[in-house]
């Protein structure tokens, strides 16, 4: 069938409950409001308040929670409303669901699923619009996956659900109702830790990952190099031969993301390839990111996310080098 | 196997008693016995908080209004129901005392002396907005001058810095208190529990009050607590709480100057007010297709804060009916002429996007705004 994101991390959400009885959804108005996208819609209805947890409002509450469900043997999907409120909860994620494996020699583990809305790009403000996923990259013991499309959203969440880790899950909000792609019949997963190539080219990689994959796809159609979209889907662990591959191929390397740019995960793309590639490199790497401000102003949202024009300025630059 | 007795004598185990929910006026707007219990307003204070009230519900059918023609930017959240507690806590407070906001409070911000332009210009993300742009339209980030505290989306933060903030006006010497707003959703954050417990271990000058409006978007406050009243948790944090009506106003004005008095002396309270959200949670948001009926808002209409306190005032000679039509008449042509005035500003300029992030603008920012 044709579906957006949001239907697609639906449809993975009602095979995964119906597939294995483990798994649990909490989290605040994912019940009878079936989440304020719309994500968890007819869960309740179907598998009933005791696996469609309507919790109170409170992130590090979620959070613990699922842990103490995950370490009981339950596989719980906890939803953080907007990645915005993880923060209350983040000493629960950070501190002791990605810890807990390692600080108990591997006695427990904590194979849960966090998944949240995240990015700019809708008029949300300072609070409704944050992408913070290098936080959680740099946090040994998480696994931090960001789809792209329908087709790969629902692969991507079913291994998730379906692994032994727990994973961040985080869904760009700004592709919940667009793009739309066919989606097959029968059960698939998409693995955790491969990049895909989302188109191929011989002069340029442009980096991308979450809703910066289509707005990389359009730039590459109106340069007038070659371009190669790389998107990266899993964020932790990075699929650094994906990106060493293409890079060697073209010897030129954009990345784009939407946050602030010091410090994000393009930082981290540039050193691997600065590391192991250099040689391989005929421009210097250009990072198109987010302004170094609080993430992103009603005023100008607009101006804050790599454009598509911002993109194609930053390709033809390499190519002029 | 020796049967046991497992019960726990009674002096020793923690006794909750729920408080009844303290009420003045009837649906006809009739007082009861109540009315001589505490603070009685004078008639202008009445007029004030009518008035107050009266705006506040007009600019919030129009900010609707214009939310729906695209020129409110990003969600709103309707405020319809809760005039009544924002305008009678606001009559509670001297000019010179502190507001920490819940984000439904719009009332309280016109009562705290903002200009409506001041409101549309936000809602409109115009120069005229002291926040620049940056937030929903009921963030209230840089309300500075009217002693607003700055608040963000994240809920549950206010209280805790409202103690702080109230600590420090003491240390100061200075007799101002903090009025700090939460929902009923916002009372599971820690940011609630830390609040009041700290306010109750220093003792600071600051009114907790709870809107109670039964919903935290979808989820009915069943599932934010299991006790009766919110009201009760006061007594785990060694402070007295009060539950009172908070769609009718003087049972609002009697109990906020108690708690707003009692903080001054330096004891902490919490009021609950039990009303109710007669609109969405947000534009984002329909509730009737999804967790309400119908019915369930028309029974709680029959408490509408401005029917009763209108009521009250006519059956009391402080309006006529031709004096009631004329206050609206006012407030809806401010209203619309304050949306004028704000449209017609200029946006935010560009620039100011890379201000504020730190006391100084870095180089990266300056060459970014330099490559836009
Ligand atoms: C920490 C945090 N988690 C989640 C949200 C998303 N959210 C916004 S409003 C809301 C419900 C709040 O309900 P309540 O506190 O009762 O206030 P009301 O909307 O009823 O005025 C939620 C869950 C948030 N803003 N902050």
């Amino acid at each position: 069938m044709i579906a957006n994101m949001a239907k697609a991390i639906n449809m993975a959400l009602h095979e995964e409950m119906a597939r294995d009885e483990r798994v649990v959804v909490l989290g605040e108005d994912v019940g009878r409001r079936g989440g304020v996208f719309l994500v968890t819609e007819g869960l309740y209805e179907r598998f009933g308040p005791e696996r469609v947890i309507d919790t109170p409002l409170n992130e590090g509450g979620i959070l613990g929670f699922a842990l103490g469900m995950a370490m009981a043997g339950l596989k719980p999907v906890a939803e953080i409303q907007f990645v915005d409120f993880i923060w209350t909860g983040a000493d629960e994620l950070l501190n002791h669901i990605a810890k807990l494996r390692y600080r108990s020699g591997g006695e427990y583990k904590a194979p849960l699923v966090v998944r949240a809305p995240v990015g700019s790009g809708v008029k949300s403000g300072l609070y409704h619009s944050q992408s913070p996923e290098a936080v959680f990259v740099h946090t040994p013991g998480l696994v931090v996956v960001m789809p792209s499309t329908p087709y790969n959203a629902k692969g991507l969440l079913k291994a998730a659900i379906r692994g032994d880790d727990p994973v961040v899950f985080l869904e760009p909000k700004i592709l919940y109702r667009s793009p739309r792609e066919e989606i097959p019949d029968g059960d698939y997963v998409v693995e955790i830790g491969k990049a895909r190539v989302a188109r191929e080219g011989d002069d340029v990689t442009v980096v991308a990952y979450g809703a910066m994959v289509h707005r990389a796809l359009e730039a590459a159609e109106k340069a007038k190099a070659s371009v190669e979209v790389v998107d990266l889907l899993t964020l932790n662990p990075m699929d650094v031969d994906a990106v060493l591959k293409s890079v060697s191929k073209t010897g030129r390397l954009v990345v784009a993301y939407d946050a602030p740019k010091t410090a994000g995960l393009g930082a981290e793309v540039a050193a691997v390839v600065a590391e192991k590639a250099l040689d391989k490199l005929a421009a210097p790497v250009v990072r198109v990111a987010g302004p170094d401000v609080p993430q992103s102003p009603v005023a100008h949202d607009a101006i804050y996310a790599p454009t598509v024009e911002r993109i194609l300025k930053a390709i033809e630059k390499v190519m002029a080098y | 196997m020796l049967e046991t007795n497992l019960e726990i004598p009674r002096q020793y185990r923690t006794e909750v008693k729920q408080p009844q929910i303290f009420r003045v006026l009837g649906q006809d707007g009739e007082p009861n016995e109540a009315y001589e219990i505490g603070y009685k307003p004078t008639e202008g204070e009445l007029a004030k908080a009518y008035r107050w009230m009266v705006v506040g519900r007009t600019l919030d059918k129009y900010a609707l209004m214009y939310h729906r023609m695209g020129k409110v930017r990003s969600t709103y959240g309707p405020h319809e129901g809760h005039e009544a507690a924002d305008a009678g806590t606001a009559l509670a407070l001297r000019p010179e005392d502190w507001v920490a906001p819940h984000y439904r409070n719009l009332t309280l911000v016109i009562a705290r002396g903002v200009p409506l332009e001041v409101i549309w210009a936000k809602f409109f993300a115009k120069s005229g907005d002291p926040d620049k742009g940056r937030n929903l339209t009921i963030e209230w980030g840089g309300f500075k001058k009217w002693r607003i505290l700055s608040i963000g989306a994240p809920i549950g933060h206010q209280y805790v810095y409202a103690a702080g903030f109230a600590y420090a006006l003491r240390y100061m010497k200075r007799d101002e208190v903090v009025a700090a707003y939460i929902g009923d959703g916002g009372t599971s954050t820690g940011g609630f529990h830390a609040g009041l417990n700290f306010a109750g271990v220093y003792k600071v000058p600051a009114a907790f009050f709870i809107y109670n409006n039964q919903y935290a978007i979808s989820m009915p406050v069943a599932r934010q607590t299991a006790v009766e009243r919110l009201a009760t948790k006061a007594a785990a944090y060694g402070i007295e709480g009060v539950s009172a009506d908070g769609m009718d106003l003087l049972a609002v004005v009697k109990t906020a100057k108690w708690a707003v008095e009692k903080a001054r002396r330096g004891e902490p309270a919490l009021v609950e007010y039990v009303m109710y959200r007669f609109g969405p949670h947000t534009t984002a948001d329909d509730p009737l297709t999804r967790y309400r009926d119908q019915k369930e808002v028309e029974e709680w209409r029959r408490w509408d804060p401005l029917a009763r306190l209108e009521r009250f005032l006519i059956r009391s000679g402080i309006y006529s009916e031709s004096d009631v039509r004329t206050i609206w008449e006012e407030a809806e042509r401010e209203v619309k002429e304050a949306a004028k005035a704000a449209e017609a500003m200029p946006d935010v300029p560009v620039e100011e996007a890379v201000r504020d992030v730190y006391s100084f603008v870095p180089k990266s920012l300056q060459e970014w705004l330099g490559e836009l």
